[in-house]
């Protein structure tokens, strides 16, 4: 780690706008959403604000220090190894109550911190006034009212950040009620010097207390028996006082203490007319209503996207194709041709076949999660998966899969079980990510009709249902339950859904675009050199008597292992007609069996790599195979049934 | 478990409201009044927290 700049850590609680505020200050670099948990890594950035370099540390959000996710764990290793200059605090104004109790825990630490009080707004028009100065003296440290979202407030946390990192701004942890903090006072004195501490004396001290049972008692017992003795003391004299676990005590002291200070520091000023969220909440939740309107979303979700990537589709696709005719009228059939229509198809395809559903895609699906919608989804989902034998917060990467698997295997790290895990992981595959999506639409869709296209989703999904019931019965184990956090409703701003839009389409530009242009080329030249009929006449078994489609489709599937959308567009390169007339070489049915195939068929090449990663070989190679054994028997089954 | 109830807000004492219920025996809305947060809870945690009846205000 460079030292030489002052590294400075975002923390706070999960949608409490860190890396909204992290954007607005860096630039567009972390994405943002409503939707607790969306920042499973932790952004990295060297910024340069106002002519000074800062190491920002943007860390996913954690609701204490005592994790019980292994996202969570990622802060606490950051918060104690890179040792931060300076901490920001972000607290979610709207809910200061529970937010304060991070805040109260991370003063414990006593390192240099202020609180940015983001979402004042939002806090206002839930007819909460907070105070900010009188907060500022009951924490003993700067509190500055934010807007991440439309930037108001980050002069001032700035100012209050550069302040810190001149001079000093001196921490004191708060404290909690005598017979306690007598006790814990008691502990921190009998720690001695080559213990290795963390922060201060104190905040060991407490951290022991509330430490797990087999983490800290049974290693400690082992390292430092004398210790042991004392901190079994004092949690005995505590819950003797108390007649409750220490740990609930601790944790109880902090509630209360951020209780009061949020009382004596806000004016609840709400009436007794429900406010527009509460309202279409009640509605948005219903047990029964809600069904409807969650398919009604998606439908005409759905349908949107079609209706706006269709026309455009159909209008991008004339020129692509008036091209290729002047390319082959001008370079004949040599090698020549062969290079420059493979870049044609690749570049030329990506445009006009990926890109019209691609993009709007990403803009709702980011307008669905500012808005919040989504973990109310989780919610109304949640007795589902537990049909399936997984809980409601296994809804968030899956929800995300329908975006890219990629992250959403990443985004299972929020599971406390490991068998949760790896019945999540082995399912995302089979989610329709946004490159099937665009198949299912380009293909399904424009072909045969949107109302197949949507028939494909459903039955994908119920797909997913069965095989996570299957699963669930080789892993039995009980899953823990849910408790989601429900985000209030927002209304989303176009800048951020912008934003997001843009960061996913430039990684797809800059990892996905190369693959689909280098792919075109390949195909181009196996075929200049004949030797695609080669592999075709392999895969001639399963792709013509199996499968019912023309022999020269085998080669696609190939390569579609590498990035979904290649198989589109090499779909036609293959079969050697432009996007008009595919109709005349392929009939309807073929392209219903053939989409399954595709998307079933196996995880991507970046899918893949990220199972391998995240949970194991075994795991990734279990995927693949459930996705191939998954794909030939449902397109066979599709193809008896049209 | 109680531990993750605590970190999100829920303690011992707190004033609660149920807002929605799945349907089949699904997850319940659960507001807590104290300290102003809504969490989903599933059936099977829902069912083992004690609840004392208020009168309506």
């Amino acid at each position: 780690m460079n030292n030489r700049f002052p590294i400075v850590v975002f923390i706070g609680q999960p949608n409490s706008g860190k890396s909204t505020l992290f954007n607005a200050l860096a630039g567009p670099k972390a994405e943002t959403s409503n939707f607790p948990g969306t920042s499973i890594k932790h952004t990295h950035s060297k910024v340069n604000l106002e002519g000074r370099l800062l190491n920002i540390i943007d860390l996913p959000g954690t609701y204490s220090l005592n994790p019980s996710e292994p996202a969570e764990k990622v802060v606490l290793t950051h918060l104690f190894k890179e040792k931060p200059d300076l901490i920001v605090n972000v607290v979610d104004a709207s809910v200061l109550g529970r937010s304060l109790e991070l805040t109260l825990e991370l003063l414990e630490l006593e390192y240099p911190m202020i609180v940015a009080l983001n979402m004042f707004d939002l806090a206002e028009k839930k007819g909460v006034k907070i105070d900010p100065a009188k907060l500022e003296k009951r924490l003993g440290v700067r509190v500055v009212p934010t807007i991440a979202l439309h930037g108001r407030g980050l002069k001032e946390l700035l100012e209050a950040a550069y302040h810190c990192l001149d001079e000093s701004c001196p921490v004191s942890s708060p404290r909690w009620s005598k017979d306690v903090e007598d006790e814990v006072d008691r502990l921190a004195k009998s720690i001695s010097p080559d213990f290795s501490i963390v922060a201060n004396r104190r905040f060991t001290a407490v951290k022991l207390i509330e430490a797990n049972e087999t983490f800290c008692c049974e290693v400690l017992e082992e390292i430092n028996p004398l210790l042991k003795k004392d901190l079994d003391r004092a949690k005995k004299n505590i819950e003797g006082k108390r007649h409750a676990p220490a740990y609930e005590v601790i944790s109880a002291e902090r509630h209360h203490l951020a209780l009061k200070i949020s009382e004596q520091t806000s004016r609840v000023e709400r009436g007794k007319h429900l406010s527009w969220d509460e309202y279409l909440d009640d509605i948005l939740m219903h047990p029964i209503l809600g069904y409807p309107i969650l398919a009604a979303i998606f439908l005409g979700f759905f349908f949107l996207i079609f209706k706006i990537g269709n026309p455009l589709e159909g209008i991008l696709l004339q020129p692509l194709s008036s091209l290729r005719i002047y390319f082959s009228g001008h370079l004949g059939s040599g090698l020549l041709f062969h290079l420059v229509d493979g870049l044609v198809q690749g570049i030329g395809g990506g445009i006009a076949i990926v890109l019209p559903y691609f993009l709007p895609l990403l803009f709702f699906m980011a307008f669905l999660e500012d808005l919040g919608y989504l973990a109310r989804a989780g919610f109304l989902l949640d007795t589902f998966m537990h049909r399936i034998g997984l809980h409601g917060k296994s809804i968030s990467p899956f929800i995300l899969g329908f975006g890219c698997n990629v992250p959403a295997i990443m985004s299972t790290r929020i599971l406390e079980s490991q068998r949760d895990r790896i019945i999540t992981s082995l399912l995302i595959p089979f989610i329709p990510c946004s490159a099937r999506t665009t198949i299912i639409l380009a293909l399904v869709a424009f072909y045969v009709g949107p109302v197949w296209a949507f028939g494909f989703y459903v039955f994908n999904i119920l797909l997913v249902a069965v095989i996570g019931r299957v699963l669930t019965f080789f892993f039995k184990d009980p899953s823990p339950g849910l408790i989601l956090e429900i985000p209030t409703l927002k209304l989303p701003s176009l800048r951020n859904m912008l934003i997001k839009t843009y960061l996913q389409f430039k990684s797809f530009l800059k990892f996905a675009w190369p693959i689909l242009i280098g792919g075109s080329i390949v195909l181009s030249l196996l075929q200049f050199l004949s030797l695609d009929k080669t592999f075709n006449r392999l895969l001639s078994p399963l792709v013509v008597h199996g499968l019912g489609l023309p022999q020269g489709l085998g080669i696609t599937l190939v390569f579609g292992f590498l990035r979904k959308e290649l198989t589109l567009i090499m779909m036609l390169q293959a079969l050697g007609v432009d996007y008009k007339n595919l109709l005349t070489v392929i009939s309807r049915e073929q392209i219903i069996v053939f989409t399954v195939f595709v998307s079933f068929f196996i995880p991507c090449l970046s899918t893949f790599a990220v199972l391998w990663k995240e949970i194991g070989k075994r795991v990734a190679f279990l995927s693949a195979g459930l996705s191939i054994g998954a794909a030939i028997l449902l397109s066979l089954l599709v193809r008896l049934i049209i | 478990m109680r531990r993750r109830l605590f970190a999100l807000g829920f303690h011992v004492g707190d004033l609660v409201e149920v807002n929605a219920q799945g349907i089949l025996r699904g997850p319940l809305l659960v507001n807590n009044l104290t300290s102003d947060t809504s969490v989903a809870l599933g059936h099977g945690i829902a069912q083992k927290i004690l609840v004392e009846i208020l009168p309506d205000e």
